[in-house]
């Protein structure tokens, strides 16, 4: 299977059999009647690939925004277990970052890889929550050291927590010796990888991918 | 014995989004909408098999609150979903710059038909149309149309549109009211005023939902203002 970074959260991932997921598609443009204050018009590419699936991890507008996605296509927002086109789908209630109300951590299993897509994941998870979650084979994570989402302490104990073979940071991703000191980070100049269940690596790797759709490094979304 | 009548559902939510059921009970919902400083309607919280989109704003397009896995039909291609056969007709939004009317953006007509009944939801249509455009939509039985004149079509305009898709039903959408409370936006009254077959719904105690079949449609165009769920 491979997966796309489009850039802020969202992916295109296509599974071996191409059934294609794309994850919370930011909204590309302001169009919107009352836009709040601190809203940031930052325009940027739309995504404009078709895809089977969408999943939505919360209804802010970096992360909801499916109006470009050509087609016709499956919305999943994970209020309930699902199987769509063979893939295994999965939710999980959790804090946004700041009190700004709740995610849907979504789960879902392409080719017997566990993904884990975070959203906008605010605090580390309980054991119940954890034990919910099971084993996460690619974790994509917040990696903004601040409130909204999480600050690098409590991503820490994220990353410990879910104990993935693969992190894909995400959302505004801040660049510094949090994540260059490591020795297990790489920064690939590709926006598509490809990964296969008996390819994982055995000791845990953080990817930093080019983020298709947006300009030099990722930018603020929000 | 009289074979038992397919009958079909529709339910307004306020804005541009009503809940479309069919008698084997396939759940469609039209332009669900975000709610803010102006849109005081309740989002729907609805489950739902197909969602359809016409424009992207997020007054027609926000899909967070709906609950299930909705199919997403936003055209213009045509599709079938669930046995239900869907047609787009690709047109312009409108928007006022400078308090003149601008077409920037796409809006798509969706047509389709559940059991039976011919149903045309026009979006945030922000223009007259074509001779062409009209043949195809085609036969209409249930006319959905947008009256607002600052961010879709205005009252003479939405007449003028009537008039040439002759539908058997039309209910209004997209107009000031107590729930939204946009400037220089046409209200339903305003809209109804003078007109023939007018069935205005109580604001308080009104139906929100109506149920229908080929059979009991009106031989004229009859018009119905809903109470929005709320």
């Amino acid at each position: 299977m491979k997966i796309k970074w489009f850039g802020a959260s969202s992916f295109l991932i296509t599974s071996d059999n191409g059934t294609r997921i794309i994850t919370d598609p930011y909204q590309h443009n302001v169009i919107i009647e009352n836009p709040p204050p601190d809203f940031k018009d930052d325009q940027r590419p739309a995504i404009d690939e078709p895809a089977d699936i969408v999943t939505l991890s919360h209804g802010h507008f970096d992360h909801s925004y499916i109006y470009t996605i050509p087609g016709v296509f499956q919305l999943y927002q994970g209020t309930a277990p699902a199987e769509i086109k063979g893939i295994k789908l999965n939710g999980l209630e959790a804090a946004h970052g700041d009190n700004r109300g709740n995610v849907m951590v979504i789960l879902m299993e392409v080719d017997g890889i566990r993904i884990c897509h975070l959203g906008d994941l605010g605090r580390p998870f309980t054991r119940r929550q954890l034990a919910q979650i099971g084993r996460v084979d690619i974790l994509m994570t917040p990696w903004d050291n601040n409130n909204i989402t999480m600050t690098f302490d409590k991503l820490s104990e994220v990353l410990t927590q879910l104990n993935a073979k693969i992190v894909l940071p995400i959302h505004h991703v801040l660049v510094d010796e949090f994540i260059t000191s490591r020795s297990n980070f790489k920064k690939v100049d590709v926006s598509e990888m490809e990964f296969h269940q008996n390819t994982l690596p055995p000791t845990p790797e953080i990817i930093l991918m080019k983020p298709l759709l947006f300009q030099g490094e990722p930018m603020p979304v929000s | 014995m009289k074979e038992k009548q397919s009958n079909m559902k529709i339910k307004s939510y306020g804005m541009s989004c009503f809940l479309i059921t069919s008698d084997d009970g396939t759940r469609i919902i039209t332009d669900p909408f975000i709610a803010d400083l102006n849109i005081l309607y309740s989002e729907i919280k609805e489950k739902a098999d197909i969602v359809t989109i016409s424009c992207g704003h997020y007054s027609h397009c926000f899909v967070c609150t709906i609950k299930g896995e909705p199919y997403i039909y936003k055209g213009p291609e045509p599709a079938e979903i669930k046995g239900i056969k869907f047609r787009g007709i690709a047109t312009r939004h409108l928007e006022m710059k400078e308090n003149k009317p601008v077409n920037p953006g796409q809006n798509v007509i969706i047509c389709f038909e559940v059991d039976g009944i011919k149903i045309c939801h026009l979006g945030a249509l922000g223009h007259g149309l074509s001779e062409e455009q009209i043949e195809q939509i085609g036969e209409v039985d249930m006319l959905l149309i947008p009256i607002n004149g600052r961010s879709t079509i205005p009252l003479d305009i939405a007449d003028k549109v009537i008039t040439q898709i002759k539908p058997r039903i039309t209910f209004p959408m997209n107009y000031k009211s107590e729930r939204c409370t946009f400037t220089g936006w046409a209200s339903a009254e305003e809209f109804t005023k003078g007109k023939k077959n007018v069935t205005l719904m109580d604001p308080i105690i009104g139906s929100s939902e109506m149920e229908f079949s080929p059979e009991t449609l009106p031989e004229e165009n009859s018009i119905i203002v809903l109470k929005p769920v709320y």
